[in-house]
């Protein structure tokens, strides 16, 4: 008798969502949430909107705007949109959308927000920067000090703290692209990032990571020089590139560490088999506050390199040939040698996760300065302190 | 804090792991141990899969299915915050995995955190439609959050979405039983074991609700059917601890705890299996000890914390009163309140006859004296049991002390004046449902079985549900099948 009940309870349940999804289709009424987008991160005051699809605007009762199951907003007349504030902490939120049919049934639409991790440190209202500057030889400029630079968020200027050039331990990932297009290179590759490694200082530290379209851990983090170079010169050419899953994978081993990081990165050529899209691995550059380093070589989509390099404060090499990378790997470690360090407090008050723009400026118009473009406005995001 | 004592678990999980080598071999070890560490997690050797899938998620750094296994293998081994780490990974690869999504909601659930759970199985039941398991995992967010209608509607969406999927019936049993909603609990769970007779789970849930209904053979029967399914699985153990206990068989269900805890030392219900016996037995030490040894295992869940604490501070408490009263229970300064708060101590490890004898040694006024006759009755002393009882039946009009007294020549064997003592107790009071029920096991027993089946049917029509009404209904049900 109640086994038959509970199989009746299960049969309305069923038959009423059903009846209601029907109606909904017969009626070409739908929801759909458009902002803020599915997998997104929200934080502080966001707006939330929705598209109702119906035969007649009239149709449309009421969308009812639900986070963590409870009615924030109801809105009875399109745009059908509510702000609500999702405070200071990025949060993974369930953000429900509901419209009702004036016969009676309604739709809905969910999507799920996703938590940001962000490199975060102590002291959360210090931002901290590697800066370099080069003169129009593309020399780098060094004995300067904090009278030759200006510093601005969003316009605002700011007061420099502390400033020295950096001679404290790195910590580095060196990413080699291994796919198959890469063998005629390999010889010229594993000796240019022989060297490169041989150019770390004792304290500094290094991990290798080897990608096609696979990406693998060849050596962790180390100081041992001759294991380095075993990694480094071991690589063999084959398959397809997914360097976004590399650049990925380097962001999560050096999280967490403090001090100065960067990713040196050589590829050939366009991403073509990553589980991650440029758009999410160029918000994780602009998370982490890490220096990216990457070396295109022979035909390569400069923008994207360009893109990931500068937002960091690090830069692009463009090379047409490998035997030019000895040269382009020695650039670099020079310019991990002539650093400045550069802190201050910022005058932000509002932490409501948008991208906060940083300006470094110097008093020389003949240089240029390379620092990271900014930080999200999240708790604990600029600070990153030694 | 918890992230930052899990992330020091994983690096603590890497540290022995030497990771160095030319690309080739790297590529070779990390597809052996992939290989090697989901075949241990498919066999449910959760714990050996740990190194391998630990070294191969360390070495190939982008597999989805090296993160994904790793996730699964440290949640079979109960160690939630690490599996956690792993599935941020698997799902930062492919947030689109709906079982990962559904694990993921599953690790922050089992830590005690519903809010951190909820959107990964919102996510899944985006990807997929009434998908079970996520419907299933949203009803156990309600429960954490103590919205059980929610939760009940959720857990029965999940059955009508997917009626092969067990676990959604072993919530909705497992609420039910929390709700003490004994016979709903059995029908879903009965089912449950219908839909997949070997689904173990939900034969030891089964066994539980049987045990609570006083269905020992049945509770017995059930959860050896469990361990002979999983042999290895110390929760049956644990669980047959817990049916033998309630039975009252201390030595059987201290030998099933024990050999759940030669399973895995920390099984937590087996400890505090083992902490109760220690406690009935005054062993204050090695109570404490099977606590902190259950307490101290990383793999603990949230519920489990909480309740382990909260029975440690009982047993706490009781020492402290037990030295204080046992100190001045012994001397010829122990006033009646010390005897009485003493007995009831005793009482409370089980110990009813030395209840019994200390609350006889004093002169009592009758509320202390029907304590007095619980505790003879519960120590098995029915002869005096019934003097008592009927003595304070006879001073005092009240039906349940005819009841008990009726209760005590019962076990005398005396079904005789067992009836009458009922039918005084229906005509002090006509709706006393232990005298109707009771009157109608005498009458059985004293072989008039109609009138017996007359006086059921009676009970069983004022009290249609409960405990009671499910053993009259079996009864019933060989007295005219």
């Amino acid at each position: 008798m109640r086994r038959f009940a509970l199989a009746c309870t299960l049969a309305a349940i069923a038959a009423s969502s059903a009846l209601a999804q029907d109606a909904a289709q017969r009626r070409g009424f739908s929801i759909h949430i458009v902002a803020p987008p599915e997998n997104d991160f929200v934080v502080g005051k966001t707006k939330i909107r929705a598209e109702v699809k119906a035969e007649d605007a009239a149709d449309v009762v009421r969308v009812e705007f639900l986070v963590k199951d409870k009615v924030v907003f109801i809105d009875r007349e399109a745009p059908y949109e509510c702000v609500f504030d999702f405070g200071e902490e990025s949060k993974a939120w369930v953000i429900r959308a509901v419209a009702y049919h004036r016969e009676g049934f309604s739709v809905s639409d969910v999507i799920v927000t996703r938590k940001i991790t962000i490199e975060s440190y102590e002291e959360v209202n210090r931002v901290i920067l590697w800066v370099t500057v080069t003169d129009r030889s593309d020399r780098l400029v060094g004995d300067l000090d904090r009278s030759n630079f200006r510093i601005f968020e969003d316009g605002a200027p700011q007061t420099i703290q502390e400033f020295t050039l950096e001679d404290r331990p790195i910590t580095m990932a060196i990413v080699l692209d291994s796919s198959g297009s890469m063998r005629d290179a390999m010889p010229d590759v594993h000796e240019a990032a022989a060297q490169f490694v041989g150019t770390l200082r004792e304290q500094d530290r290094a991990l290798v990571i080897d990608f096609d379209d696979k990406v693998f851990l060849l050596q962790e983090l180390t100081g041992d020089q001759a294991a380095l170079k075993e990694a480094v010169t071991s690589t063999e050419a084959l398959g397809s590139t997914a360097f976004y899953d590399a650049l990925h994978a380097a962001f999560r081993k050096l999280h967490g560490i403090e001090g100065r990081k960067a990713i040196v990165l050589l590829t050939d050529g366009d991403d073509t088999s990553s589980q991650f899209g440029f758009d999410r691995i160029l918000e994780e550059a602009k998370a982490q506050n890490v220096l990216i380093y990457a070396i295109g070589l022979g035909d390569v989509r400069k923008s994207v390199l360009k893109d990931f390099s500068e937002t960091t404060g690090g830069r692009a090499f463009f090379v047409s040939k490998a035997t030019e990378l000895g040269d382009v790997y020695q650039k670099i470690a020079e310019e991990l040698r002539r650093q400045y360090y550069i802190s201050y407090s910022t005058s932000n008050r509002t932490w409501d996760g948008r991208f906060i723009k940083l300006e470094v400026k110097s008093n020389n118009a003949d240089w240029t300065v390379r620092a990271r473009r900014g930080y999200f406005a999240v708790r604990g995001s600029p600070g990153t302190a030694k | 804090m918890r992230r930052g004592a899990s992330s020091l678990l994983i690096g603590l999980l890497l540290a022995p792991v030497a990771i160095a080598g030319t690309a080739n071999q790297v590529r070779k070890d990390a597809f052996r141990l992939l290989n090697e560490g989901v075949a241990a997690y498919n066999r449910g050797a959760f714990r050996d899969a740990i190194p391998p899938l630990t070294q191969a998620a360390a070495l190939s750094l982008n597999s989805f299915r090296a993160h994904y296994f790793l996730g699964l293998a440290l949640a079979g081994d109960r160690r939630y915050a690490d599996a956690v780490e792993s599935y941020k990974i698997a799902l930062d690869l492919d947030p689109n995995h709906l079982q990962a999504n559904v694990a993921m909601g599953d690790a922050w659930l089992a830590q005690g955190d519903a809010d951190e759970g909820n959107p990964y199985y919102a996510r899944a039941l985006k990807l997929r439609a009434e998908y079970a398991p996520a419907l299933d995992g949203l009803g156990r967010v309600a429960q954490a959050q103590a919205d059980d209608d929610k939760a009940i509607a959720m857990f029965t969406r999940a059955i009508a979405s997917d009626k092969g999927y067990a676990q959604a019936y072993m919530d909705l049993g497992d609420l039910y039983l929390r709700q003490n909603r004994l016979d709903d609990a059995i029908k879903l769970l009965i089912e449950a074991v219908s839909v997949r007779p070997d689904y173990t789970p939900a034969l030891d849930r089964l066994a539980s609700a049987y045990a609570q209904l006083g269905f020992s053979n049945e509770a017995v029967a059930t959860i050896r059917k469990a361990i002979d399914l999983e042999p290895k699985n110390p929760e049956h153990r644990a669980t047959l601890g817990d049916v033998l206990m309630r039975m009252g068989v201390m030595a059987g269900a201290e030998a099933a705890f024990k050999e759940a805890i030669v399973i895995d030392p920390g099984q937590p219900r087996a400890r505090a299996g083992l902490a109760e016996i220690e406690r009935r037995r005054g062993a204050f030490d090695a109570a404490f000890a099977n606590l902190d040894t259950a307490l101290a295992d990383p793999r603990i869940d949230h519920r489990q914390k909480t309740a382990l604490t909260a029975q440690r501070a009982a047993i706490a408490a009781e020492l402290e009163r037990a030295s204080a009263l046992e100190s001045r229970g012994g001397s010829t300064e122990a006033t009646l309140a010390d005897r009485l708060a003493l007995a009831e101590l005793e009482a409370n490890r089980g110990h009813w006859d030395r209840a019994a004898d200390l609350l006889g040694a004093a002169s009592l006024a009758d509320a202390d004296r029907e304590l007095l006759a619980f505790y003879l009755f519960r120590a098995g002393r029915f002869r005096e049991a019934h003097a008592t009882y009927a003595d304070l039946a006879a001073a005092g009009k009240r039906a349940d002390l005819e009841v008990n007294d009726g209760a005590s020549l019962a076990r005398l064997g005396d079904d005789e004046q067992a009836k009458r003592a009922y039918e005084r107790a229906l005509a002090i009071d006509p709706d006393q449902p232990q005298a109707r029920l009771y009157r109608a096991n005498s009458l059985l027993r004293l072989g008039d079985n109609a009138a017996a089946a007359e006086a059921y049917r009676a009970f069983l029509a004022a009290h249609p549900s409960g405990d009671s009404a499910e053993q009259v209904k079996r009864v019933l049900a060989q007295l005219a099948p």
